[in-house]
């Protein structure tokens, strides 16, 4: 199974914002936040989707 | 619903801030293994209470308001001729010359700025305070509004006086 993770990075802080079943509703909700929410609006490129398999570990991050 | 395992450390210093979204897991038991088995990696070791499990239900946002980014105006405030007040936690500042060299600290509540000199007030005790850029000291202090517009009249030729809050 596969969700889409919708993130945003700023000053070094990761927001989860959520997941989503399909990369469209991930990127319908990254366009309204960065339209509409103050901090998102003022930094709209900080966004990321990305699509993650359920229950397996990545380790890329460790080194 | 699904389980997401991630890492949030921040001590003292900024620059040790770790953030990092480590995976997904389809139920809470599965993410407290994978807590557990990640726990142990370099990265993580010694900072496991740092480790995290966030239920989260899908297509639906966790984060739903916006945020207030850090402005350099929240932390500083640039005065005439290179000063600067630098503002910290309870009222208390510290007063930059042109140089950026420490030249005065206390608790003050308002300011005004004038070429010549700094005044500040503490509402708290009543003291209002003129520091001279030239001088880089207190040249006169009272806690009569009067006397201190007196004060400037006399030594600059400055005929007004408008506080403006600090904080």
């Amino acid at each position: 199974m596969y969700v889409y993770q919708l993130t945003y990075e700023h000053d070094g802080n990761l927001l989860s914002i959520g997941y989503f079943g399909s990369w469209r509703k991930a990127r319908d909700i990254m366009k309204t936040y960065r339209s509409t929410l103050p901090g998102f609006k003022d930094y709209p490129n900080n966004f990321c989707i990305k699509k993650v398999k359920v229950n397996k570990d990545n380790y890329f991050f460790l080194n | 619903m699904i389980y997401e395992l991630g890492f949030s450390y921040y001590d003292d210093n900024p620059e040790n801030d770790d953030n990092v979204i480590i995976a997904v897991y389809s139920s809470y038991k599965q993410a407290e293994a994978g807590l557990k088995k990640f726990a142990q990696q370099p990265r993580f070791k010694e900072k496991e209470k740092f480790l995290y499990i966030c239920e989260r239900k899908i297509n639906e946002a966790f984060w739903t308001e916006g945020f207030w980014p850090a402005m350099p105006s929240y932390f500083k405030i640039e005065l005439l001729e290179g000063y600067i007040i630098d503002k910290y936690e309870d009222n208390y500042i510290e007063i930059l010359d042109e140089k950026g060299e420490k030249m005065y600290e206390g608790n003050f509540h308002d300011y005004t700025d004038y070429k010549q000199c700094i005044c500040l007030r503490n509402i708290t005790t009543g003291w209002m305070y003129c520091l001279d850029k030239q001088q880089k000291n207190i040249q006169y202090k009272t806690k009569n509004f009067k006397n201190l517009l007196y004060f400037l009249l006399e030594k600059y030729e400055i005929k007004k006086l408008g506080w403006r809050s600090i904080f």
